[in-house]
């Protein structure tokens, strides 16, 4: 028999992890044990061919919360993010837009494409910097249930009013509009040029299951806006070492507080007795014990995986069946003996140092979830590529170059029929072909390559149908919807059983809050003083 | 100079509907429209010597009694087919499935799990879209108004959720924006079903099932009707009569034949109307019941409006996507599943089907196998030669930017349609004496319709409520001083049901008290 803990975190996603240092520096005894011979989920990096550093899933850092940074000191434990520098879309005449961080500089290269879209790109960027700024304090807050007078719910009800009332009648009725738009439709109302809206129109739809045409995808387009670098609000990021440097970071943070953590240990079942939750079994038969157990995979894999449905009422169970976690992006990460070539872009251009872009229409987009729809992956995929190495030099050795491509659509079986390899080498080659096509030589220089398709990300990160966000970010799964209405402040009916992950709100991507607010929500339970967790910076 | 208490620009029903009223509270009105009958897109036109058919609008959707009896219709002689008007989903190779009164009542034949499912679903659809209902019927609240109104609507509809219960309103909130296909698909209703709700969910919207926000289209139907679509005896043209009637009978007076070119401003406020034909005709209250992007755009002009409103007005997306298919038959022809009265047929067999004919609408192309409803006539109608019939076709998904061109659009459409019937009904193509197209461009130019759109502008929720038609002249007044809006492209949408014309109607008449 091992030695009980006060909780178990299954799972080392940066989520789980975020949950297991606030929690053990309250002073809490936490055990986190995570399946794979690895930490980090799906912000990790790994040596898959010697010398060259993958980030395997995520690629980018914007969103992961200043203020959890500070409080779990990662900057101590290693963690750098570095801002990138700029972008292109290449356009199928041989032209591009090319993105700067500069913004007069950025303006211009609207107005070379549109002259009046360099004027429209003033109104816009005011316009979704207000949205952002709106939602941002709404992220490291617990939503309130809608239905509960009780009067923490009320509070923070009164809150989200208070925030909501705020706003002028116009900037009312203009966030309406903008939760409920479709990217393309908001867009349309700013610009001209083709190419700016499907430069524009990425962040909409980065890991949705929806086209750019779908309405509440201008939404989406915050949850990739909001971050920030520095305080820059939009900004991305590189974090020095590839997205595992964060997880890294956190573990070493957590193990520097006390923390343990156990790898290669895949949790088989949560124990349940009389509707409390007293540990969890390991895959290998282990049994470890606690009276709290936080659950870090997705809220389908904790509940209909891991605990056993006759524990869980009927009505839950259906819901989280309901839950809506269709997986539509893949991950295809290239090592490269040299740097590529892009023709189209001037000699020097600081547009290859940051993401570059092979669709310049929306339209071509919206096709591209229509295969999607259809059960296949795009044939003209829509790219959104990045080589991390031209800004930070530890991933790979001198001339040698790591390439991270996110491909949408792509969706989690082929017709109802599941991936086979073939298949999967066949989405692998049609991303090639696409980036060859702009990139004479291209395919020489592939020392190797590591192609995932939702099938792959299912199985190592054990994202649910490969749903990079853990459940789609849809107006029904916001909030306090988020997983299951009545549900969504991170617990669960079984008692001492919480989850953690990006399942919950404020939703996906590397941004810890999920993690951080259910700490919160544990320790008030347990009667923990839980002041070392900063509230929300409002950024002015 | 003649001069009136308010004129009204169009002589759609809902222009009428406010004319009506107004007259009725003793205000002197005279309506201007600019074609030579009443109805705008709700009427019918005699396609052959003897067929009067529904050119556009073929049903009445969600015309409630009160609203009837408000108008005094029944004395102008609005009567309704006394038989339900059933509901055949047309199959591709297999028997139809009948709803004998659409919504309203339990399905024969079918099993109990199903029909268990079916009813569970629209016992919670009708629940929700009764929450919406509240506020259909009146001037939506605007944001930050602290009216006495708003707080009477909004406690209504809490406590009826209140009394529902915790889960209700939970469920609710879930469930308001979500795709109708992920809401059929929960419901785990029969397929054939899930295509109905589907249809009847995005027809008339730029949506497919698969979009989220695609079911208020569902409740907006729910909310509006009692239960079902109902057509009027003697045809959309009777209906539309009744209403004019009933208006002149109220002291209204129409002029037909006369579009107005400009509403006159004077110092910020509203002192008239020019013609088309250079007549000035003064009123301090212009109640414009057109598409809000006309009487914006073209009547008032841009120079006294501000830029806000202007750049707003621009961005109301007009295009229309549903293409009218009007048949004369020189026979009633047979669908399996149809009786001798009036019957909706509707061709929508799954979520896929009508997905799928979304997908191409979306670039300016024509779906391969689009998906319909059409009304065939009741046996002995008296709209038609005696043993013949119409079909009156609604044909979705079919933009307004054609790229291939409306030209040779309106001839594809027509024959991939008819091939579709002619699997339905065998002969039915050789039984066609007349036949017309009337596709978004066709609408708008014959009914003055920019965009020829069933809702003057889409109906989706950034544009609803306080939205619509944009920010600012969302409770019927328009930024200047005595002029109002209505119709369809004003809240809560289109749909022939009156209730814009009634809300602005008492708009005008807590203004000028
Ligand atoms: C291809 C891809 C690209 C992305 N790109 C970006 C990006 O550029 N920027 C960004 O911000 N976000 C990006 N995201 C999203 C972001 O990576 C995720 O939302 C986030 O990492 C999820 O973190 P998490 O901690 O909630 O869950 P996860 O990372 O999913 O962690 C769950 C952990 O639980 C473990 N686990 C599961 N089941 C068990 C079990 N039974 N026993 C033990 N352990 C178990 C898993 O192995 C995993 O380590 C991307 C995601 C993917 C997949
Ligand atoms: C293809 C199609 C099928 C439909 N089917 C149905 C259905 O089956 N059931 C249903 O309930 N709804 C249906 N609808 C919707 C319904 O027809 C409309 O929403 C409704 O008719 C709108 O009524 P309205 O009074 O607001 O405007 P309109 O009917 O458009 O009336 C406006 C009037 O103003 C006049 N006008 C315009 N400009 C001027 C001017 N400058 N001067 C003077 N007069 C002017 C026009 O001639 C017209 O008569 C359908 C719509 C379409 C496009």
């Amino acid at each position: 028999m091992n030695k009980p803990y006060d909780v178990i975190v299954v799972g080392a996603g940066h989520n789980g992890l975020v949950n297991a240092c606030y929690l053990q520096r309250s002073g809490l005894n936490v055990l986190v044990v995570e399946k794979n011979d690895w930490i980090g989920g799906a912000a990790v990096s790994r040596e898959l061919t010697p010398g060259i550093l993958y980030s395997n899933c995520s690629y980018v850092c914007s969103l992961f919360r200043p203020e959890i940074m500070r409080d779990l000191e990662l900057a101590k434990h290693g963690l750098q993010i570095i801002a990138y520098e700029g972008g292109a879309v290449f356009k199928q005449d041989g032209d591009f837009l090319a993105s700067y961080r500069n913004h007069h500089a950025h303006r211009r290269e609207f107005a070379r494409h549109a002259p009046r879209d360099g004027e429209a790109y003033e109104r816009y960027a005011r316009d979704v910097t207000r949205q952002c700024r709106f939602i941002q304090p709404l992220l490291m807050r617990t939503a309130p249930d809608p239905a509960s007078l009780k009067p923490r719910d009320l509070g923070e009800m009164l809150f989200l009013l208070k925030k909501f009332n705020e706003l002028t009648a116009r900037e009312m009725a203009d966030t309406i509009r903008f939760w409920t738009m479709s990217i393309s439709d908001f867009l349309d109302e700013y610009f001209e040029a083709e190419v700016i809206k499907a430069y524009l129109a990425i962040s909409g739809i980065i890991g949705t299951a929806l086209g750019p045409m779908s309405p509440g995808t201008a939404y989406v387009l915050l949850h990739h806006y909001m971050g920030e670098v520095d305080g820059n609000v939009g900004a991305w990021g590189y974090a020095r070492g590839g997205m595992g440097a964060i997880t890294r970071a956190l573990s070493s943070s957590f193990l520097a507080s006390g923390g343990t953590i156990l790898t290669d240990a895949q949790v088989s079942k949560v124990l349940v007795r009389n509707g409390r939750t007293t540990g969890v079994v390991l895959e290998n038969g282990d049994e470890h014990l606690a009276t709290t157990v936080v659950s870090n995979a997705d809220v389908k894999r904790t509940f209909l995986k891991l605990v056993e449905e006759p524990e869980l009422p009927g009505d839950f169970v259906r819901q989280v069946r309901n839950f809506k976690m269709r997986g539509s992006s893949g991950k295809v990460n290239i090592a490269l003996d040299s740097l590529p070539e892009f023709p189209a872009l001037p000699k020097g251009s600081p547009c290859i140092r940051g993401d570059m872009h092979f669709t310049d229409t929306v339209e071509r987009m919206e096709r591209g979830y229509d295969d999607w729809k259809a059960g296949t992956w795009s044939a003209d995929p829509f790219l959104d590529m990045m080589i991390p190495t031209t800004i930070d030099p530890t991933m790979a050795p001198p001339g040698q170059h790591f390439m991270s491509c996110f491909v949408q659509y792509c969706p989690p079986k082929i017709r109802n029929a599941d991936w086979t390899d073939a298949d999967r080498d066949a989405f692998g080659q049609t991303v090639i072909n696409q980036i060859a096509d702009y990139s004479p030589g291209f395919k020489d220089r592939i020392i190797h390559m590591e192609v995932r398709t939702p099938r792959e990300l299912e199985a190592e990160v054990g994202l649910t149908e490969g749903n990079i966000f853990q459940g789609e970010l849809t107006f029904d799964q916001l909030l306090f919807n988020r997983p299951i209405p009545g549900y969504a402040q991170y617990r669960s009916p079984i008692a001492g059983l919480y989850i953690c992950g990006s399942s919950t709100h404020p939703g996906g991507g590397v941004m810890g809050a999920p993690g951080r607010n259910a700490a919160i929500e544990i320790m008030r339970d347990l009667k923990r003083n839980a002041s070392h967790a900063s509230p929300a910076h409002e950024i002015l | 100079m003649k001069s009136f208490d308010t004129i009204v620009i169009g002589a759609g029903h809902n222009g009428m509907t406010a004319a009506n009223l107004l007259a009725r509270r003793g205000q002197k009105v005279l309506v201007l429209e600019a074609s030579q009958v009443p109805g705008g897109m709700a009427t019918s036109s005699e396609l052959a010597p003897g067929y009067s058919i529904p050119s556009i609008a073929h049903s009445l959707n969600g015309l409630d009694d009160k609203t009837i009896a408000a108008l005094g219709l029944a004395g102008a002689g609005l009567r309704f087919e006394p038989d339900p008007l059933p509901t055949v989903c047309l199959l591709p190779a297999a028997d139809p499935l009948v709803l004998p009164n659409g919504y309203a009542a339990p399905i024969p034949g079918m099993a109990g799990g199903d029909q268990k499912n079916w009813q569970d679903l629209l016992g919670s659809l009708s629940f929700q879209a009764a929450i919406l209902k509240q506020f259909i019927a009146s001037t939506p609240p605007q944001p930050r108004e602290r009216s006495f109104q708003l707080k009477a609507e909004g406690l209504k509809a809490a406590l009826k959720m209140k009394r529902a219960g915790k889960s209700e309103l939970r469920e609710f909130l879930r469930m308001v924006l979500m795709p109708a296909a992920d809401v059929v698909q929960e419901a785990e209703i029969d397929r054939r079903l899930a295509g109905l709700l589907s249809f009847d969910a995005t027809l008339g919207i730029a949506v497919g099932p698969r979009s989220p926000t695609s079911i208020l289209g569902l409740y907006y139907r729910l909310a509006t009707q009692t239960g079902q679509p109902r057509v009027p005896v003697g045809g959309m043209a009777a209906a539309m009569n009744a209403f004019h009637q009933a208006g002149v009978a109220a002291g209204a007076v129409f002029r037909f034949g006369t579009p107005v070119r400009r509403i006159v401003v004077d110092g910020g406020k509203v002192t008239g109307v020019v013609t088309e034909g250079g007549e000035e005709i003064g009123a301090a209250t212009v109640l414009s019941a057109i598409s809000p992007v006309a009487t914006f755009g073209s009547l008032v002009g841009s120079r006294v409006m501000d830029t806000g409103i202007v750049r707003d007005v621009r961005s109301i997306r007009t295009k229309g996507n549903v293409t009218k298919l009007n048949l004369a038959l020189g026979l009633r022809p047979t669908f399996k599943g149809a009786g001798n009265g009036a019957t909706r047929l509707v061709f929508a067999p799954s979520v896929d089907d009508v997905e799928r004919a979304f997908n191409p609408s979306k670039y300016g192309e024509l779906p391969e196998a689009p998906c319909f409803e059409a009304i065939l006539s009741a046996a002995g109608d008296q709209s038609v030669p005696a043993g013949a019939a119409y079909l009156s076709v609604s044909v979705q998904n079919t933009p307004y930017d054609l790229r291939s061109g409306w030209k040779k659009g309106r001839v594809a459409l027509m024959k991939s349609v008819m091939t579709r019937l002619e699997q339905f009904s065998p002969g039915i193509a050789k039984a066609v004496v007349a036949a017309e197209t009337l596709a978004p461009p066709d609408i708008e130019e014959r009914y003055h319709v920019p965009g020829g759109h069933w809702h003057h502008g889409e109906w989706q929720v950034d544009r609803l409520f306080f939205n619509r038609p944009v920010f600012g002249a969302a409770n019927y007044r328009a930024p200047i001083e005595g002029l109002f809006i209505c119709g369809a492209g004003t809240h809560p949408g289109g749909g022939v049901n009156g209730l814009s014309g009634l809300n602005a109607a008492r708009e005008i008449l807590g203004a000028v008290r």
